[in-house]
């Protein structure tokens, strides 16, 4: 009979626990839901406009793209080419970024949206100077490393791959774009 | 209640990282920066003083027997709560330190300190020790953070000040690089450690020569 009541009393209790935190809970994300998705849509839309070319304006999301490398998330059409969002995997899970293209098929400009590479290493990634090194690439690229052009971050050998290998499927989903529209 | 007993153990004798080995994981992994360990120490610190004061307020309430799944509900509780704050508030701190913000409900330090302290003292005492634990805490990571960022990246304060670059101390060709990678975390804690036995020791042997001398006085007398 004690041995009853006892259970009784742990599951009142642990459920009156959870009911408290899960009301706390309620109350912060009310709170913080507006902020949180203010700061995501922000984030997002500087990056997109962040890799435009001078002049040219984003137009709306294609509801179909062609995709090799499963890496493209989404194609925006702009005034003279594509803003084109990719997630390629780095070091510490996926890298998302955003990739412009102009209607030669050049990259006008690389953002990373949100990331988990080490920090002080990987991290480093969102600076300018390595993310310029980008600016009019064509065709398909690889770190120096792999016999291609593009620097390397130190020590982030595998962050600086993810983002070429992002950069390369944007391209190649430009360049797909290009020439079925020239068909 | 002693507030100077409490911070010395927190501090020192009986610091979370240094001493009880606990939190290693969030130690090695987010110490390559200063702001990163501020951050992580000061969100730890705030985590730990409400768990503690929560779980002292309910420690009659609760049967021992479903102890450990209440405080595991309370704690992670707390972290989600502050892990969408600083999404809200401080989102640069909260995208730096990622995936080791909601991992603070499975750091050992403040579980160990519900089960250990606050479970069988009272309400002040309990926040004290969260406290004195959380700055323990912070203080070793940010002792780990200012040794690992200047020798592997050769900066100092990097996403605090100088605009987020830091400030260059050795030039960018010079710093070694493992420092920051995850084998510079255990050298660096090894050699931390070994310093704080040393000068717990000595402290130790310093308070004793004093009693010894007062008692030398009151035999003299």
């Amino acid at each position: 009979m004690t041995r009853e009541k006892g259970g009784l009393r742990a599951v009142v209790t642990l459920f009156l626990i959870t009911a408290l935190m899960a009301a706390l809970l309620g109350l912060v994300n009310s709170v913080t839901a507006g902020p949180i998705a203010k700061d995501k849509a922000e984030k997002t839309q500087k990056a997109l406009s962040g890799v435009l070319a001078e002049g040219v304006t984003l137009g709306e999301p294609l509801e179909t793209f062609p995709d090799g490398t499963g890496l493209v998330q989404a194609v925006y059409e702009t005034s003279q080419g594509y803003v084109i969002e990719v997630t390629p995997s780095g070091y510490g899970g996926e890298i998302d970024m955003v990739v412009g293209i102009d209607g030669q098929g050049a990259v006008t400009g690389v953002e990373i949206i949100s990331h988990g590479e080490t920090s002080g290493l990987g991290a480093n990634a969102v600076r300018e100077d390595f993310r310029s090194q980008f600016v009019g690439a064509t065709g398909t690229l690889a770190v120096t490393k792999d016999g291609g052009a593009v620097e390397a971050l130190t020590g982030a050998t595998m962050t600086s791959r993810a983002v070429t290998r992002g950069v390369n499927a944007a391209i190649a989903c430009a360049a797909a774009l290009e020439g079925g529209n020239g068909q | 209640m002693n507030f100077r007993k409490q911070l010395k153990e927190g501090l020192l004798t009986k610091n979370p990282v240094l001493v009880q080995l606990l939190g290693m994981c969030s130690t090695m992994a987010i110490t390559t920066t200063l702001f990163n360990g501020l951050g992580m120490g000061l969100t730890v610190t705030f985590i730990l003083i409400c768990s503690n004061v929560l779980i002292s307020l309910l420690r009659k309430v609760i049967p021992g027997s479903i102890r450990i799944a209440a405080y595991v509900v309370i704690i992670s509780g707390f972290v989600t709560m502050v892990d969408l704050l600083l999404q809200a508030f401080l989102p640069d701190l909260s995208e730096s330190l990622g995936v080791f913000i909601p991992l603070i409900v499975v750091n050992c330090i403040i579980l160990g300190r519900a089960e250990a302290f606050a479970s069988k003292n009272g309400v002040l005492a309990s926040a004290l020790d969260g406290l004195t634990q959380g700055l323990g805490y912070t203080l070793a990571l940010v002792v780990m953070c200012i040794l690992r960022e200047l020798l592997g990246s050769g900066t100092f304060g990097a996403g605090l000040l100088n605009g987020g670059e830091g400030i260059r101390i050795i030039p960018a060709q010079y710093p070694a690089m493992m420092l920051i990678l995850p084998v510079g975390g255990f050298l660096t804690l090894g050699c931390l450690i070994a310093f704080s036995q040393w000068l717990t020791r000595r402290l130790d042997n310093r308070s004793r020569e004093k009693a010894a001398g007062k008692r030398k006085e009151a035999a003299a007398k």
